[in-house]
């Protein structure tokens, strides 16, 4: 059973269709991309699926079926636009985000102690929430998202305002949780973190989706037939198939003619007796991938 | 624990440990113990301790007294000539005023039988502390008047201690009795400022977290019927406390400074009003609750609330601006009618239960009116209180709050 499945969803907001038909799942011991530019409708599918709204077509299934209340207290989300109790004492206000999701005071206080010397926030657990710096705030608004260990987790935009040892934490810390067998959805705009942590993705713009698959599938279906190299001679003034080269920082970038193999290409270096130290076929990266569906996507509207 | 009652008790936590909140729910009792205290001042010059504290005059002051008419020939039992020293003629009575030795003396002409004038001579003015043993000055004259009899004299003081029995419902007002329509104006002010500060307390609550944009969180936790419910029950309770608090502490005060004899139209107020305000709050609050509750999940902001609030609480305050009328004559057709229209009703009705009586059967149907209204109001609002309206940021318009209330939108 996959903990999360979409099936085409729709919402639309007066005349304007936020979500159109988009479909996935997410698996158990899974980190799960959901990708797409600002106003793609990322935000809309998330409340669809915690329930917050009410798709207008399609189905969701949460735990093997529609969200109810318990359900609720299985499910951890860190929404885009933080919000936790500014006049109360942190300590409090995790207690009580704690306790709406069912936790018993006892059990909350034990947990909210070893979560807050994890985040080396325990000094600070009696100041008010708004004495806290942003990336404490950001700190505190991940342990409400934990503290009650959902088996579902929507975290969307999980390292804004952290520094790069805060990152590596959190990093740390959902790829346990994913260890654990959570289902962990995660939205965010920093496509080397989706590349480090994400097992599969899908990729939403206005409203649809446009990518969707393993990381690696993505990527395949994005690449083209150039070949990164690397030799510790000069390289022969023509190869043959070889249309141009470009130079990149680490390695040169072989552009091939249309209908040239890689394969053909590496046998004529070996032939030409060059002395490769790297070869590769160039596969785009995410961003870049983001970057052309996107500006696709505008061109096409 | 139920969700909604989780809200419920953060809700009652996070408002009864605000210092605003217990400032205000001690300030009030405070001030009505001054207003009070001072009134009875006005009333008990010469006995009360408390205003000769407040005059600086810890101890009962000695006076004098020159009689040309010949009437008092003894003091009562009780008055000592230390207390109030007798004088020949105005040259010794001055000359003691002016060593100190008494605050002020009163000359009794020889005429005073016919005309029962006397002349009050003190060393300067003082608005607050004149007159000081007037009391005690007159019933030296009626024990006199009255043959030195005693118990004629104290017969004279409280001729009867008459106990009312009343056969119509209907009361008859004093128009000269400022208390017959004070004291209903304060009972109706307190229901009002109840009312309308409990249902604040809730609209910025609804308001502070959107502000704090914790509603995402808490609509992920819990459905936006049961953070509402949570929300209303809370700060309905706190309105509870704070109105038998208020109502509560008023009825201890005033019997403290034993003002029941004196305020006349607090005699014609029977303890059962206390329920009365309680029945008229809840149904009042369960109103302008639901309604603030409708305005706070359609305002990004409390900013935003203020123009809306304004208008939602007119009604209520309309009753207090004509409680002078209420008050005179409770039975008038005006009254009658803002004390059926639900949303005047809980200030009109409890006006006019403070200033008399009240047929049984408006009772009843000012109660049912506002049970169905309150019924209305919060279905109409249960369908503005949903994660679209509370989570977006629009500007606050009154024709969108009025077609929501309808179900128009």
């Amino acid at each position: 059973m996959q903990p999360i499945f979409v099936d085409k969803i729709q919402k639309n907001f007066g005349k304007t269709c936020a979500v159109d038909e988009i479909s996935f799942a997410v698996n158990n011991e899974e980190i799960f991309g959901l990708l797409g530019p600002n106003g793609a409708g990322k935000t809309t599918a998330i409340r669809i699926i915690l329930d917050i709204f009410k798709a207008d077509k399609g189905s969701v299934s949460i735990l093997g079926g529609p969200m109810t209340e318990e359900k609720k207290d299985h499910v951890g989300y860190l929404p885009e636009e933080r919000g936790l109790y500014q006049d109360m004492p942190l300590d409090r206000c995790l207690i009580y985000m704690a306790g709406l999701k069912s936790l018993s005071v006892s059990e909350s206080k034990t947990r909210l102690t070893k979560y807050l010397d994890r985040f080396e926030l325990a000094a600070y657990r009696s100041k008010k929430v708004k004495e806290l710096s942003k990336g404490m705030q950001q700190k505190a608004q991940l342990i409400a998202t934990l503290i009650h260990e959902p088996e579902v987790v929507i975290i969307d935009e999980p390292f804004s305002a952290l520094d790069p040892v805060n990152t590596q934490m959190v990093k740390d810390l959902l790829d346990e949780e994913r260890k654990k067998g959570r289902a962990i959805i995660m939205c965010t705009h920093q496509m080397h973190q989706v590349e480090e942590l994400c097992d599969r993705l899908v990729l939403i713009d206005h409203g649809r989706a446009m990518l969707y698959g393993t990381l690696e599938e993505v990527r395949n279906r994005y690449a083209t037939q150039d070949i990164l190299v690397n030799t510790s001679a000069r390289l022969p003034l023509k190869i043959t198939g070889v249309e141009r080269v470009v130079d990149m920082n680490a390695h040169k970038k072989l552009v091939l003619k249309p209908g040239i193999t890689a394969q053909s290409v590496l046998a004529d270096l070996v032939r030409m007796k060059v002395a490769i130290e790297h070869f590769e076929i160039a596969l785009p990266s995410l961003e870049e991938i983001f970057i052309q569906v996107v500006t696709e996507g505008v061109a096409k509207s | 624990m139920n969700k909604t009652l989780f809200i419920l008790c953060n809700e009652l936590v996070r408002t009864i440990t605000r210092p605003s909140f217990i400032v205000s729910l001690l300030v009030f009792p405070f001030i009505m113990a001054l207003v009070v205290f001072i009134s009875s001042s006005q009333e008990t010059t010469a006995s009360s301790p408390a205003i000769s504290a407040l005059t600086g005059q810890m101890d009962i002051m000695r006076e004098g007294y020159i009689d040309h008419s010949g009437v008092i020939r003894t003091l009562p039992p009780d008055i000592d000539e230390q207390t109030l020293v007798a004088f020949p003629n105005v040259e010794s009575a001055n000359q003691a005023l002016a060593d100190g030795l008494i605050s002020g003396y009163y000359d009794v002409p020889e005429d005073f039988i016919s005309t029962g004038t006397i002349n009050y001579i003190r060393a300067d003015y003082n608005p607050l502390s004149g007159l000081e043993n007037s009391a005690m000055f007159r019933n030296v004259l009626d024990f006199n008047l009255l043959d030195q009899d005693i118990e004629i004299t104290n017969r004279f003081w409280t001729p009867i201690q008459a106990e009312e029995i009343a056969l119509e419902m209907s009361a008859s007002r004093d128009a000269t009795n400022p208390m017959n329509y004070l004291i209903p104006y304060f009972i109706g002010l307190i229901l009002y400022v109840v009312i309308i500060s409990s249902a604040s307390l809730l609209l910025n609550s609804i308001t502070t977290e959107k502000e704090n944009r914790v509603m995402e969180l808490l609509m992920s936790s819990s459905s936006p019927m049961q953070i509402m419910n949570g929300k209303i029950l809370a700060l309905g309770v706190i309105g509870l406390v704070q109105t038998l608090v208020w109502s509560g502490s008023g009825l201890i005060v005033l019997n403290l400074f034993n003002q029941q004899s004196q305020l006349g139209g607090l005699m014609q107020i029977p303890l059962s009003l206390i329920v009365w305000v309680v029945v008229y709050f809840l149904l009042g609050y369960a109103i302008y609750a639901a309604l603030m509750a409708g305005v706070g999940a359609l305002v990004p902001n409390m900013r935003e609330a203020s123009q809306a609030t304004m208008l939602v609480v007119m009604p209520l305050l309309l009753p207090l601006i004509l409680s002078p009328s209420f008050s005179m004559t409770p039975d008038n057709t005006l009254s009658v009618i803002l004390s059926l229209v639900p949303f005047t009703a809980p200030v009109s009705m409890i006006t006019r239960l403070a200033a008399g009586s009240v047929p049984v059967w408006q009772l009843v149907l000012s109660i049912l009116l506002m049970v169905i209204t309150a019924m209305m109001i919060t279905r109409a609002v249960a369908g503005m209180f949903r994660a679209q309206s509370l989570l977006a940021g629009q500007t606050f318009k009154l024709t969108l709050f009025f077609k929501a209330l309808v179900g128009k939108v």
